[in-house]
């Protein structure tokens, strides 16, 4: 890999004045060609193994040579290793993303305070949105939330404020089990994990096998905040709305049935837009009482309820005219 | 380049539209041709949060993101996101908010985003058909009728419109307006290019007549080519007339070339020519106001007004940088104070005293007076001073940076010479991306400088013009030897008169040093006057303290080396003075020693330039 990497045309060379030379790769790259267009260029195509040969005949060949990166000192640091005089990025730079003045100012070894830009807004849940109610009550009943990837992760901001924890997918679960497992009686009673309908087939299934498996002593409760697609990357579908990306009719993971399966005595599945105070009650009841609990709260997602009706019509229409044919035949 | 690169942020809240929005632009700015790079803060922001997308085309596109300052265009489809959108727009960029739609007018209110499209496509060098096309690909066929119609709603905007839409969001931000709006000395500038050309023809009609008719030289020479002034029926006819040279202006030394008589010339200018005797340029009572107008029309596009103070340090006399530059400054309103080149100590201090907001010199001029600056202890980032007019000599986008990152000041590239009108030929505007041609008074074309065949926009050549309403002195194709391209691509500031790039280099081998026109040959016919010296000299150009400096280093013979301290001396003194005396400035000579210059195997390398090398 080192000697095909050292001849691979993946890096390239782009000739400019020998004062100064930029190693650089990705989109840092494009930033720096345009912060200093008579400069040389080293671009990484493949940065590990690093064709370190190659870079040295690149630094020997400027009277400066400077590496800009995003992030961590990578590039910069492993050359430095390798024996060569390279200058790197001021320490202020490692943070936030590069663009293409702040690598002017890199360039010039200006560390003084950068413009900071006005906050945006920033997002909230939909007006009229189901799991609106779900946090509402794990507010308002002071729950220790462990939170997961999704729409709901809003859940974590004003007026909410619900979300305690939010680490990455399918941590609701194991996250708010750990929580159950180590936090005293009082507070372990109070924890609660959310997870999403897609990030639950996608990575909470693992986490409720080990509710399973290894139950605190104090139960646990997991809702299933199930709007019926994947709400934030775009509304793709997935295993459990029973259609395939292309919308057609297809196997379907059903949540309720799979926690039953898996020895979960107490699975609900309730309408929370529908009935909130019901919700609110079943809540307080299942952190009531130590033992498992899962509730599945289903609401398709409003910004596509009139498309799933469309889809679940040409699903039926589609069986149907099958049926008949076969009927006929 | 960079500086072609149209810099669009469209901005809004989740839901709006706004990537969608984006994805259209880049769309139709690849079917219009052009390079394009895309990037976006999205992903939860469809819960009601802040988006925006960053759009950029060109020729060739760097960076995907709008570097923070330079957006161009910023549109935002909700009008609680100007406030925290609006660094992003550089000085004298488009604000485009929904306060120029008449929301009634839409069918559908979703369609807001496509309507802010529609006005900023006026701006855009991009066909509507490609506009129409890039919606159409990007929406559904259920979308397209209502987005289309939002399209032409805010396409229809015209300026009246605009202000008539402000008064009912008076709270809001006022918009569409560039930040700094056009001056009126800046119409002709932006007039519809059939126009231009009809304006362009009917004056290259009279000017090949009148120079027929009343020079004796053009009468001969198109005559000799077959050419009469009624043969010029269309705009590309001009290349069947005969070229004019330098040599030509010489031979007709000093009036030959005038087409009014003297009482109707009111001035006389001369610039240094390449054998002694200079070359006469003359102006009638309308060339000058022809002359004011252009100048005036320059110092426009850079946003300079009535309220501007410009310090002209362009030499004034026989020169005519600085009473050209004087005019149109005088015309545009500014106070001019007319302190000449030279003092720079004095410079400084009318610069700081006086308030001066723009300054007028050769760039190189301008680094000695940042250095000067620097000496006495003074910061021009702290003074008023905001705008460089450079020209007079060539210069590169490396010293427009380094002056305005010394200086603080934006520096633009103002193309002239004494055979056209002088300064005010052609003048970079606010986008500081090539030189627009005046071209309503001076048509220009590329040729290739060794066949002279007319080329087309886009190829780089020699830049040639003929001189559409110069009475006192028309010059029909006059051959520059500045060797640059006509830009094909129409400029994102808008203007319709035709770009040229900047000037790079000539077709032959002048020299300028502190603003002199210097030619190797001249040096060599100096030094031929000289015995015991040829066929060794070389031409050294360095740059100190930012100014060109040309030393010349002449191999005597082996016999006057040998000899006595004073021969030699002697010799120094008589090569300096004969140097002198054809050139006009005084330049350093150093004898050196036989055989120690470098030797070539083709031609000889007459000039070595270490003007852009490091100090050493």
């Amino acid at each position: 890999m080192d000697s095909w990497n050292e001849n691979s045309t993946l890096n390239r060379v782009i000739e400019g004045g020998a004062d100064l030379g930029i190693i650089a790769s990705g989109a840092v790259f494009l930033h720096a060609r345009e912060a200093a267009p008579h400069a040389k260029f080293f671009k990484l195509g493949m940065t590990h193994p690093l064709p370190m040969h190659a870079i040295r005949r690149f630094v020997d060949s400027v009277s400066r040579c400077i590496v800009i990166e995003e992030g961590d000192p990578y590039l910069v640091d492993a050359i430095r290793a390798a024996g060569l005089q390279v200058e790197g990025k001021a320490e202020v730079y490692r943070f936030g993303e590069l663009n293409v003045p702040r690598v002017r100012r890199i360039l010039a070894g200006d560390i003084t305070p950068e413009s900071v830009s006005p906050p945006g807004k920033p997002p909230e849940l939909c007006q009229g949105c189901s799991h609106r109610h779900v946090f509402e009550a794990l507010r308002d009943l002071k729950c220790i939330v462990s939170g997961d990837i999704g729409c709901y992760s809003l859940g974590a901001l004003p007026p909410f404020e619900a979300i305690d924890t939010l680490v990455c997918m399918g941590a609701g679960i194991t996250a708010g089990l750990g929580l159950r497992h180590v936090l005293p009686r009082e507070e372990a009673k109070r924890v609660v994990s959310v997870i999403g309908d897609s990030t639950f087939v996608h990575s909470g299934i693992t986490g409720l096998v080990e509710m399973v498996y290894n139950p605190p002593p104090t139960g646990h409760v997991v809702v299933i905040l199930d709007n019926s697609t994947t709400a934030m990357t775009g509304h793709q579908e997935h295993p459990g709305t029973g259609r395939t990306l292309e919308h057609q009719a297809t196997g379907r993971v059903v949540y309720e049935d799979l926690a039953r399966s898996l020895g979960v005595r107490n699975v609900h599945v309730i309408d929370p837009s529908a009935d909130a105070k019901g919700f609110a009650a079943l809540l307080k009841d299942s952190l009531a009482g130590d033992e498992l609990t899962v509730i599945v709260a289903r609401r398709p997602c409003l910004l596509i309820a009139g498309k799933v009706k469309e889809y679940e019509r040409a699903g039926i229409r589609q069986t149907c005219d099958n049926d008949c044919k076969k009927d006929i035949v | 380049m960079t500086c072609d690169v149209t810099n669009i942020v469209i901005a809004g809240l989740g839901g709006q539209g706004v990537i969608k929005a984006s994805d259209i632009i880049a769309e139709a700015a690849i079917r219009a041709g052009f390079e394009v790079k895309k990037s976006e803060l999205h992903g939860m922001s469809q819960r009601g949060g802040s988006v925006s997308s960053d759009v950029r085309f060109g020729p060739s596109v760097f960076s995907p993101m709008v570097p923070t300052g330079e957006a161009d265009f910023l549109i935002v489809v909700d009008p609680d996101q100007v406030s925290v959108n609006r660094h992003q727009l550089r000085n004298g960029g488009v604000l485009i908010t929904p306060s120029v739609i008449d929301e009634k007018q839409l069918t559908v209110k979703k369609s807001l985003n496509i309507a802010l499209l529609g006005e900023l496509s006026r701006h855009l060098p991009i066909a509507e058909k490609e506009w129409l096309e890039a919606i159409r690909t990007n929406l559904s066929p259920k979308l397209q009728d209502a987005n289309l119609k939002a399209f032409a709603l805010g396409r229809a905007n015209r300026g009246s419109a605009l202000t008539t839409a402000t008064p009912a969001v008076r709270n809001k931000t006022p918009v569409s307006a560039s930040t700094g709006p056009r001056h009126p000395a800046s119409e002709p500038d932006f007039i519809p290019i059939e126009n231009l050309r009809e304006v362009q023809l009917q004056r290259l009609q009279f000017i090949a007549r009148r120079a027929y008719e009343r020079v004796p030289l053009y009468r001969q020479r198109m005559d000799g080519s077959g050419v009469k002034p009624d043969d010029i029926r269309s705009l590309d006819d001009v290349a069947r007339l005969p070229f004019t040279q330098k040599a030509d202006l010489r031979d007709t030394y000093p009036f030959g070339l005038f087409a009014s008589p003297l009482h109707e010339v009111v001035r006389l200018h001369a610039s240094s020519g390449t054998t002694g005797k200079p070359i006469v340029v003359a102006y009638t009572r309308e060339d000058v106001a022809v002359w004011t107008n252009v100048m005036m029309r320059a110092f426009a596009s850079y946003g300079l007004h009535e309220h501007d103070i410009i310090q002209n340090a362009y030499g004034y006399g026989l020169f005519t940088g600085g009473l050209g530059a004087h005019y149109g400054a005088e015309a545009l309103g500014a106070t001019v104070i007319p302190i000449s080149g030279g003092n720079t100590e004095r410079q400084i201090m009318v610069m700081k005293d006086f308030g001066v907001t723009a300054i007028c010199c050769t760039p190189s001029y301008f680094l000695h007076l940042i250095e000067k600056a620097q000496e006495m202890g003074e910061d021009l980032h702290q003074l008023s001073v905001r705008v460089g007019v450079f020209g007079a000599e060539p210069w590169t986008e490396g010293m427009r940076q380094r002056i305005e990152a010394e200086s603080g000041i934006k520096a633009y590239d103002i193309y002239g010479l004494s055979e056209i009108v002088g300064p005010g030929v052609g003048s970079e505007c606010e986008r500081q991306c090539g030189l627009h041609i005046f071209e309503d008074h001076f048509y220009p074309e590329i040729v290739d400088p060794e066949t002279g065949k007319s080329l087309p926009d886009g190829a780089e050549g020699e830049l040639v013009f003929t001189t559409l309403s110069k009475l006192a002195m028309p010059m029909i194709r006059y051959r520059t030897h500045d060797i640059t391209a006509l830009m094909a691509e129409p400029c994102a500031c808008g203007r319709t008169i035709r770009r040229i790039r900047r000037i790079s280099r000539r077709s032959d081998d002048m020299l300028i040093i502190r603003g002199v026109n210097v030619f190797p040959s001249q040096i060599e016919s100096a030094l031929l006057r000289i015995e015991q010296t040829l066929p060794h000299y070389q031409i050294v150009l360095t740059r100190e303290s930012g100014l060109d400096q040309m030393e010349v280093h002449v191999e005597v013979t082996p016999q006057i080396f040998s000899d006595e301290v004073r021969a030699l001396e002697e010799l120094h003194r008589k090569l300096t003075q004969a140097i002198e005396t054809v050139t006009g400035i005084h330049i350093h000579v150093r004898l050196v020693a036989p055989r120690t210059l470098q030797r070539s195997e083709g031609k000889a390398k007459r000039v070595l330039d270490r003007r852009n090398e490091p100090p050493r």
